[in-house]
């Protein structure tokens, strides 16, 4: 006896710096919010190899086995609750309760325990050290419990074995609960495996490793809530894991968000999304928030009969990392009351009167171009330096070809995008502004750069640029309309640092994804509320910016800019398709 | 003689200092010049314009010979003043290819013999669009800090070259969106293959908008008149250069009564210098009552004044007031040319205000809530009209109007 006590006495050393252990790493693991110290003190993040209660992950689908094992080190005999619960957590598919000796082990085989009920499943099963045979509220055993499983696939002839999930019953203050306590989720409760951020510290090449369906770069993560009430057993718990996706240089390469429900059976590249992982080895970070439940990963790799697999570790973080820029190409399409614009041609039903025009004109500068990412996060698309259409952060869009009267001051050449780099990820907004970047808005025009050279876009008597002229002619009467928005009431020198009161640069934020959409510009939506069969009298023909013009009050409510009296509102000019 | 020549030449110092001026100390100034031979101005010395021999040594510094008092002109950084980009802006000044229709050059509207003005009451583009505006003169233009009537924002000259050039409403020179035609003339023609070479050597291709736009305003800065009667009589020591009557004259404009120098003060009888001396000298703008339309004191449109730029109602009518030298030859007068004689610009002041009877125009500019608070208007006997008309044509330089250093290049067309 005096033995026993000692062993005793040692196997409870070991639970107390256990405790403390993960105490010490909750500090550190566990997010803000969680609450109280108490609350800290009962969640871990990295399971236990031994503890109070073990689980684990099966596989026991089509040519998959999986063997699961407990083992009592103690020198009494325990009885030990066994469940194991379908892929969604729903369902117990086979449950018994067996007596397990001294320094003794018990198998489970998945395919046949408890009448073979979880046969062809994959999901979690418990180990849970309970009172007696008849009586299976958890207890805590009188020394910590182990395991280990093994993970096989047949179609391979490979598998892996591991630790189980092990962790202790404790205290509301996080101590270590005696032996014989009952785990009774009040005044003692089993820890919530609670990683917060669960990392894979390497992975192969995907395309080098198996296919998904051979367990390549095998992916399993199960959300699960405890539930003491009526006997201890485990209900689903729902979450995402949120992905990042670092290659060996530590740059990210992906980002992907994947509903966790119950026992995900994933693999790595189905994880990373739309973004591809081959050609690359790294390593992957998974936020998943436990909502008060328990969180746990297992990954694993397989090459023909080898693989390896691990239980997930959990970090503080994950690290930061910008996805390496991928190539973006915003398609523009420039409408007129629905129809692609052309020049050379007439469009019907313009304006207030109705009328038919023929377009002399249609280029405009869009600047400061971001697509905004599935965070919320503006990411700033960087523009090719093409030497033609594109400078600095500005794009000039030109959907007139100089045939027609656009041959006035047309030119040959078209541009309906604009093409650049931004970092790599999901996005979902579009964002730009109608305009000329202030800081070349006000240069030298005689020496600025492509696409900033064009005669036709000057803007020489408020020194800066037209951010648009889309001109037509009405066919009745030969009035000219033209509609030229720059910056106005502009104080300086022309040479760089002009300010102006009125930037006139239109704001454009659009819903947007990158691959499927195309930004119109309805440039008619500029006329709809204009005559352009007729001009004020001593104003310019339409509307060129100036202050007091009448025809540039419907122009600039249709763009959502101020003018006089009017404060401006929502841009009617831009849209998605 | 009544009035002595020191004492004029201090009345035009203390005239320069008021309106923020330095420098215009004939003392500093680069020295006199010398007695310059008449020339004829009838008959005009016409150069054929022969293609220069390509010069390897690069461009040779322009050297101003100044008039006698007149300050160090203010020179941009980028755009130092050669002899050879002199030579070539003279040329393109000239051009008529410069306009799209080769109907017009720069020339058209400035004419030497006008000071650089057109006699029109609102210019006329290349292709028959009426400008709003009376072309200004550019007489001593390097010495204004900015350009045009009413338009704060066009301080260089440069830039200033290019409204003209591609400026859509009105069209002047016609060729907006079709730069690339304007340069291919150019580079087509050996004689501005060897101009622009000589002028801008360090470039790959030398005939770009920025050396047109460059030479261009570097033969503008050459423009200064200085050696009018009045230069003659205050800074030239020729006491009869000036007639009496044209110095009483002088006085008076001088004079707290008619308050004409606050506007038209200083060296260039202008609202303000800018020079080496004085870079920053700010422009002001000023309404002198020609029109009252409107609660706000509005002038019609397009030329409602500085307002196209700062949006405040108080700036409505406010023009830059031009220089005053040589304005005997620049009528019509005023920004829209609405005035056709001096006599009745000096009746406009004298009532401190335009009253316009009827039409669309009607209302008293002298009521203008923008007016400048100098524009009170004076009582004039007939003499006095007629010693200030004699003040106003004492500052006609002939010798400006008639220098072939500002005259065309090419012979008669």
């Amino acid at each position: 006896m005096k033995k026993e006590t000692t062993l005793n006495l040692a196997s409870m050393m070991l639970r107390m710096r256990s405790a403390a252990f993960w105490a010490a790493c909750l500090a550190v693991v566990v997010s803000v919010g969680l609450g109280g110290v108490a609350a800290q003190a009962q969640t871990i993040g990295t399971p236990g190899v031994s503890g109070d209660q073990l689980v684990f992950l099966y596989d026991a689908r089509s040519n998959r086995v999986a063997f699961m094992s407990a083992a009592n080190p103690s020198s009494d005999t325990i009885f030990l609750d066994v469940a194991l619960y379908s892929q969604d957590l729903t369902e117990t598919l086979a449950a018994e309760t067996v007596s397990l000796g001294p320094a003794s082990n018990l198998v489970i085989d998945p395919t046949s325990f408890g009448g073979g009920g979880a046969n062809g499943n994959a999901g979690l099963a418990t180990v849970t050290p309970v009172e007696s045979m008849e009586d299976i509220t958890p207890v805590v055993p009188p020394q910590p419990i182990v395991g280990g499983f093994t993970l096989a696939n047949l179609t391979l002839m490979s598998g892996f074995g591991q630790n189980p999930f092990a962790r202790f019953a404790v205290l509301g203050n996080g101590s270590a609960a005696s032996p014989g306590a009952t785990v009774d989720g009040g005044s003692v409760s089993y820890q919530r495996f609670d990683p917060g951020v669960l990392m894979i510290p390497v992975y192969f090449d995907p395309a080098d490793l198996g296919p998904p369906e051979n367990d390549g770069n095998r992916v399993l993560i199960a959300v699960f809530l405890d539930d003491y009430d009526g006997g201890y057993r485990i209900i689903p718990g729902g979450t995402s894991a949120v992905g990042s996706f670092f290659n060996a240089n530590g740059l990210l390469i992906a980002e992907n968000t994947t509903a966790v429900n119950g026992v995900l059976l994933s693999d790595l590249q189905s994880m990373a999304g739309d973004s591809s992982l081959d050609g690359s080895s790294g390593k992957a970070f998974f936020e998943v928030d436990a909502s008060g439940g328990n969180v746990f990963g297992l990954f694993s790799q397989s090459i023909g009969t080898f693989a390896a697999g691990q239980r997930m570790p959990a970090v503080a973080e994950v690290p930061t990392g910008t996805l390496p820029p991928v190539p973006v190409t915003i398609s523009f399409d420039a409408r007129v009351n629905g129809e692609q614009f052309s020049c050379g041609r007439t469009f019907s039903n313009i304006g207030t009167s109705n009328a038919t025009v023929e377009p002399t004109d249609a280029r405009l500068y869009i600047e400061n171009v971001r697509l905004v990412n599935d965070d919320g996060a503006e990411v700033s698309v960087d523009l090719e330096q093409d030497g033609t259409w594109q400078v600095d952060d500005v794009a000039l869009l030109d959907f007139e070809d100089a045939t027609g009267l656009c041959g006035q001051r047309g030119t040959a050449e078209t541009n309906s995008s604009v093409r650049g780099m931004v970092a790599g990820g999901t996005y979902t907004r579009l964002r730009f502004e109608m305009g000329v970047t202030k800081s070349l808005n006000h240069g030298d025009s005689a020496t600025a750069p492509a696409p900033l050279n064009k005669t036709a876009l000057f803007w020489s008597w408020n020194a800066g640029y037209k951010f648009i002229r889309y001109d037509n002619i009405a066919e009745s009467n030969g009035n000219e309309f033209r509609v030229h928005i720059g910056s106005t009431a502009c104080m300086g020198d022309g040479r760089g640092d002009a300010t102006c009161a009125n930037s006139n640069r239109i704001e454009v934020d659009l819903p947007f994804s990158p691959s499927d959409d195309t930004v119109l510009i309805q440039l008619a939506a500029f006329l709809a509320n204009a005559n352009v069969e007729q001009n004020s009298p001593e104003t310019p023909p339409g509307c060129m910016s100036a202050p007091d013009d009448p025809e540039c009050v419907p122009v600039f409510a249709a763009a959502g800019l101020p003018y006089g009296a009017n404060p401006g509102g929502s841009q009617q000019i831009f849209s998605v398709e | 003689m009544q009035l002595g020549r020191t004492f004029l030449a201090l009345t035009v110092a203390l005239g320069l200092a008021a309106c923020g001026g330095g420098g215009g100390d004939g003392d500093t100034a680069m020295g006199p010049t010398d007695p310059v031979d008449p020339v004829d101005p009838v008959d005009p010395p016409q150069p054929t314009p022969v293609v220069p021999e390509p010069n390897p040594d690069g461009p040779t510094a322009y050297v101003y010979d100044l008039p006698p008092g007149f300050p160090e002109p203010l020179i941009p950084d980028d755009n130092p003043m050669t002899v050879e980009g002199v030579e070539l802006g003279r040329h393109l000044f000239y051009e008529r290819r410069l306009s799209l229709n080769e109907e017009q050059s720069c020339g058209s509207c400035h004419q030497q013999a006008l000071a650089f003005t057109d006699g029109l009451a609102t210019a006329e583009g290349s292709t028959g669009d009426i400008h709003p505006r009376n072309s200004p003169s550019l007489t001593n233009v390097v010495y204004n800090p900015t350009l045009t009537w009413m338009n704060p924002l066009l301080v260089f000259l440069e830039e200033q070259a290019l409204g003209p050039l591609f400026g859509e409403d009105p069209v002047e020179l016609g060729f907006s969106g079709k730069e690339d035609e304007l340069l291919e003339r150019l580079r087509r023609d050996a004689l501005y293959q060897v101009l622009f070479g000589n002028a801008y050597p360090d470039q790959g291709e030398p005939i770009t908008l920025d050396s047109m736009t460059k030479a261009i305003a570097s033969f503008q800065r050459t423009m200064i008149s200085g050696n009018s009667p009045f230069d003659k009589f205050v800074y030239q020591g020729d006491d009869d250069a000036m007639s009496e009557e044209a110095k009483r004259g002088f006085l008076a404009f001088d004079s707290e009564g008619l308050e004409c120098n606050h506007c038209h003060g200083g060296l260039n009888f202008a609202s303000s210098l800018t020079h080496a001396g004085n870079p920053n000298d700010p422009t002001p703008f000023e309404n002198n009552g020609l029109y009252n339309l409107g609660e706000n004191g509005e002038y019609p449109r397009p030329n409602v004044g500085l307002f196209e730029f700062t949006e405040r109602v108080r700036d409505y009518g406010r023009m830059k007031p031009p220089t005053l030298r040589n304005i005997e030859v620049t009528g019509p007068y005023m920004h829209d040319g609405s005035i056709e004689t001096l006599e009745e610009v000096i009746r406009h002041y004298e009532r401190g205000g335009r009253l316009i009877g009827g039409g669309d125009l009607a209302g008293d500019g002298k009521q203008n809530p923008n007016k400048s608070d100098f524009l009170t208007g004076f009582p004039l006997s007939n003499t006095q009209r007629l010693e200030l008309l004699e003040f106003f044509k004492s500052l006609t330089d002939d010798e400006f109007l008639n220098d072939p250093r500002f005259s065309s290049p090419f012979p008669e067309e």
